[in-house]
């Protein structure tokens, strides 16, 4: 019997935080823990993830199944020098990264077809709305940030991005379009200051229709990513993940969530050089410890 | 005002849930796994509460909790020790109390331990809710 695989979204909402890092050497170490992955590159039009394993031969990529060079998603599944893990390389056609909604659903419906045990879609940075409903999607998303004031803005902004999607597509399904004017309304908080946080429009939305509010809510309440804040190196930059979590909680109305520090680590950039991810290289190195504790948190045991 | 708690513990799972506990109760929790960083956050945020999680720990680490015992931040009203392996304090603490909490994890406890410390009036006034970095984030995310 086929497997039904455990989508993550490893989500880096600002480039070049680490996050096609992390997503492979994530995959090393789930397959570590005795599991079947499939790793993805979704970072349409600006792929790089089998460049991690230095596969410089890749004869289809997503691109061809999305623009039917290729029928089925089967084909362009690559086999990997890791036992367990295979690899769903990205192109560079142009334009892709602005996948037309058929392709998207299309895409969806075959990704839950693969037989694996994990998922693991590396997605593109940005808060583009193909980025957010892909995240959208995942069972779990991990969102990768460094502690600096810009990545950490961009983290958020994504959240909200996400957090306002989920409800408008939940709102526009049921057709009610008042609901849909007050959430256009709370995302400018500036023009309307009644409606700062999400409390604050839960509120607000109750009063115009209790159950879908009620919906709404607990959508948002099982809403519950992995903050990974890499390359930390002072006791400061490990507040950050705690001062995102703060601003989830006090604003988005997202009161879930774990935060997992992952250490700037030398080992990092020399694997990089290699083109080989880390823990292959360096398996004990403080960075492949974050990786296994990673795994850990995703509930995942040897 | 709302309360904190500075944790340490090198499980980050433990960590995680011991800290996302005191959040869902009220508090801002700051969490670590490398020690000296905890303690040095703990003596300087004005914290009533510091948990100390010995599971995973290894000897250098318990030493610097019988340090930190020894040195006593004046804000400090708690100091909980988790997990099994607790290390000996050399007579009472300065000012306060110690509570050795054994495994089983017993979030609960902890929660109203935590909550008790912060249920009298403290003898120094608290520094700062929120960190540099959480308030530079609302002004440039404009959210005040």
């Amino acid at each position: 019997m086929a497997k039904v695989p455990k989508i993550l979204g490893v989500i880096g909402p600002k480039g070049g935080v680490g996050k096609t890092t992390i997503s492979a050497n994530l995959a090393v170490a789930l397959t570590r823990a005795g599991a079947d992955v499939v790793a993805m590159d979704l970072d349409l039009g600006s792929a790089n993830l089998h460049v991690v394993f230095g596969i410089k031969t890749v004869r289809h990529t997503l691109d061809d199944f999305l623009v039917n060079k290729v029928a089925s998603l089967d084909e362009v599944v690559l086999e990997t020098a890791v036992p367990g893990l295979r690899l769903i390389a990205g192109g560079n056609v142009p334009g892709i990264a602005s996948l037309p909604y058929q392709r998207k659903v299309k895409l969806l419906r075959h990704l839950r077809k693969l037989d694996c045990d994990f998922l693991l879609l590396d997605l593109a940075a940005g808060v583009a709305n193909n980025v957010v409903d892909f995240a959208l999607i995942a069972q779990k998303s991990l969102l990768v940030t460094t502690p600096d004031v810009p990545s950490l803005m961009s983290l958020y902004s994504f959240l909200k991005t996400s957090v306002y999607r989920r409800l408008q597509l939940l709102f526009k399904s049921s057709g009610d379009a008042e609901l849909q004017a007050l959430l256009e309304n709370a995302g400018d908080a500036e023009a309307h200051p009644e409606l700062k946080t999400m409390a604050d429009f839960s509120r607000q939305a109750a009063l115009l229709n209790p159950e879908l509010a009620e919906r709404g809510a607990r959508i948002l309440a099982r809403f519950d990513p992995l903050i990974l804040v890499n390359r930390v190196r002072t006791a400061s930059d490990m507040k950050a993940g705690q001062a995102i979590s703060n601003l989830m909680d006090q604003f988005l109305g997202l009161h879930r969530g774990e935060i997992l520090s992952i250490h700037e680590d030398a080992a990092v950039g020399m694997a990089a050089a290699r083109m080989q991810p880390v823990l292959l290289g360096a398996p004990n190195c403080a960075f492949a410890r974050d990786m296994q504790r990673l795994v850990q948190a995703l509930g995942v045991r040897s | 005002m709302s309360p904190s708690a500075v944790i340490f513990s090198s499980d980050q799972v433990r960590g995680n849930i011991t800290s996302r506990k005191l959040r869902h109760e009220g508090f801002r929790t700051t969490l670590f796994d490398r020690v000296a960083s905890a303690v040095d956050e703990a003596a300087a945020s004005g914290t009533r509460v510091f948990i100390f999680d010995t599971a995973g720990a290894i000897a250098d680490e318990l030493r610097f909790l019988s340090r930190f015992y020894d040195s006593w931040p004046d804000d400090l009203e708690l100091l909980v020790v988790l997990g099994d392996q607790p290390p000996e304090f050399h007579g009472p603490p300065r000012r306060g109390e110690v509570q050795v909490l054994p495994d089983p994890l017993d979030l609960d406890r902890v929660a109203a331990l935590a909550k008790q410390a912060y249920s009298g009036p403290a003898d120094a006034a608290p520094r700062a809710e929120e960190n540099d970095l959480e308030s530079d984030l609302k002004d440039f995310l404009r959210l005040r």
